[in-house]
């Protein structure tokens, strides 16, 4: 006896390049995915944390008259793509999610676990809060974007 | 009498009681309304003299009751709180003169108001790796003046999900405890120069909580009840359970990581349930049935992941996925604590005991 609902589940052959497969805890309680690929960029964000004018003794073999302590960095993808309105349900739900995490191993997570089994590596990301368009009517695809916030990138600090 | 719940977070499913989804959505308060009844009482009232005598019907006055105490008094037509004039030992209990219109000779209950500092306090228990009950809270509640307390245990079960996706993708079926928990609760009644016992603790039956996030006006509430699978017997009809899935029809991307995530009730504990499969090429027409495969049923009562069979050729553009069960018998096997030998495993044919915790008597595993 059927227990469930009978859940389609499309099969995408196509294939990708330059794959960003994602995957969040959606408002269900469950986990969903999606491959973002060929339309994205990636960005470096840097902003200086203090900067101070040095103090010169010896002036003949100074090297500079102001310094910094360091520079924060921080990685940004932008990715897109056109998505057909039937699955525009799930993208909100990516859209939304507070939790999105990042296949870092898209290549070889079928075997790098002991022995050549899977594990998958993930990496947490955030998607940069704005709005996107949800629902057109009478359109099948709608052309969304979004912004990765990727961890932190560590640099020497004074 | 004492403390009793009156109201669970659950909800009938299809309108029939045999479907009670106790899964509830932990991001939303998760309320247990108890009531206080001290004692059951049948009520005299002269409408002369404004005199009300309750009478306790069964059981004894723990305390002692003084002229002047405040008692308040519940029939089902009508309330009042009153101040005692007289006690007769062991349970007669008259009242200074005062207007009451919930008639004579009707039963009600009596709770005294002269029980300073009276609160609920209530055990919230997750279940941890060997089976066994483990305390992740308390709660104190006071109860309003007619005796009535909304206790919430969503918070404590907010604590013991996560968000990391832990799941290695090389098992059919395994339960995530970062997607939701089992859990029970226990209470009992203080008040001052008194500490009452704390309920029992079933250990078997158990209560659940999903790391999901209801909208308002979705069917059944905060309550997950679209989405817990049912099982009676194979001449009862079952709603059929939705898969955890904001995505009407999930895409799969052949060589990623995909699971669907499903709730494996506590209906399905000790059966055999399966997961069935057909793929259809671009026409919808059918293609390859795929032959059931039986889930492991010692990850029952939790949130699971489910794999799909993956092997896609090009012609085929989706697949169908559900999960079925006959109601055979499937004895499984549970992690006992207690035992010398770590992990020991022990079969068990239908709902896995679980151990009590060590402040209830039992050692720890």
């Amino acid at each position: 006896m059927r227990i469930t609902e009978k859940k389609k589940i499309k099969v995408d052959h196509e294939c990708k390049d330059f794959p960003i497969y994602l995957t969040w805890l959606n408002s269900l309680g469950g986990y969903s995915y999606w491959l973002f690929f060929k339309e994205h960029s990636e960005l470096t964000k840097t902003s200086l944390e203090n900067q101070y004018i040095k103090s010169i003794e010896d002036l003949e073999n100074a090297i500079s008259t102001n310094d910094i302590t360091g520079k924060s960095a921080e990685h940004t993808i932008q990715i897109g793509g056109r998505i057909q309105a039937e699955d525009m349900g799930g993208i909100t739900g990516l859209y939304e999610s507070p939790k999105v995490e990042r296949l870092m191993n898209p290549d070889t997570w079928e075997t790098d676990g002991t022995g050549g089994t899977p594990a998958p590596k993930w990496q947490r990301v955030i998607i940069k809060p704005g709005s996107i368009t949800i629902l057109k009517t009478g359109i099948e695809f709608l052309t969304i974007k979004m912004t990765l916030e990727l961890p932190f990138i560590n640099t020497q600090k004074e | 009498m004492g403390l009793n719940v009156t109201e669970y977070p659950q909800r009938i499913v299809d309108n029939n009681p045999l479907f009670v989804s106790k899964w509830s959505a932990i991001n939303h308060s998760m309320l247990f309304k108890m009531e206080r009844q001290d004692y059951p009482v049948f009520i005299f009232y002269n409408p002369v003299t404004f005199v009300l005598v309750a009478v306790i019907t069964v059981g004894t006055v723990i305390d002692s009751p003084l002229p002047g105490d405040k008692i308040y008094i519940e029939t089902p037509n009508a309330s009042g709180t009153f101040i005692l004039a007289a006690y007769g030992f062991p349970n007669v209990f008259t009242m200074e003169p005062k207007t009451w219109t919930g008639g004579t000779g009707v039963s009600g209950f009596m709770n005294l108001l002269s029980r300073k500092n009276y609160f609920i306090r209530t055990n919230v228990y997750g279940i941890n790796e060997n089976n066994q009950y483990e305390l992740i809270g308390q709660n104190r509640n006071k109860p309003d003046s007619a005796g009535r307390a909304s206790v919430d245990v969503s918070a404590f079960l907010k604590n013991i999900v996560g968000y990391e996706d832990k799941f290695q993708y090389n098992i059919l079926n395994e339960k995530d405890e970062t997607l939701g928990s089992p859990y029970n609760i226990t209470y009992s009644e203080n008040w001052e120069f008194y500490e009452g016992a704390f309920s029992g603790l079933s250990t078997t039956l158990l209560r659940f909580g999903v790391n999901s996030a209801k909208q308002i006006q979705d069917l059944y509430g905060q309550n997950m009840g679209v989405y817990v699978p049912f099982w009676i017997n194979l001449l009862t009809p079952v709603p059929f359970a939705k898969f955890l899935s904001d995505f009407e029809s999930p895409t799969y991307f052949p060589g990623f990581p995909f699971s669907l995530s499903f709730i494996y009730s506590e209906y399905l504990v000790g059966i055999q349930t399966f997961r069935h499969q057909e793929n259809f090429d671009v026409n919808g027409n059918s293609v390859a049935i795929i032959a059931p495969i039986k889930l492991s049923n010692g990850n029952a009562q939790e949130v699971n992941r489910l794999l799909i069979d993956y092997g896609f050729p090009s012609i085929i553009k989706f697949a169908e996925v559900w999960l079925e069960t006959e109601g055979v018998i499937d004895c499984v096997e549970y992690v006992q604590p207690g035992y010398v030998q770590i992990g020991y495993v022990e079969s068990i044919c239908g709902l896995p005991i679980i151990s009590l915790p060590p402040e209830l008597g039992n050692p720890t595993s």
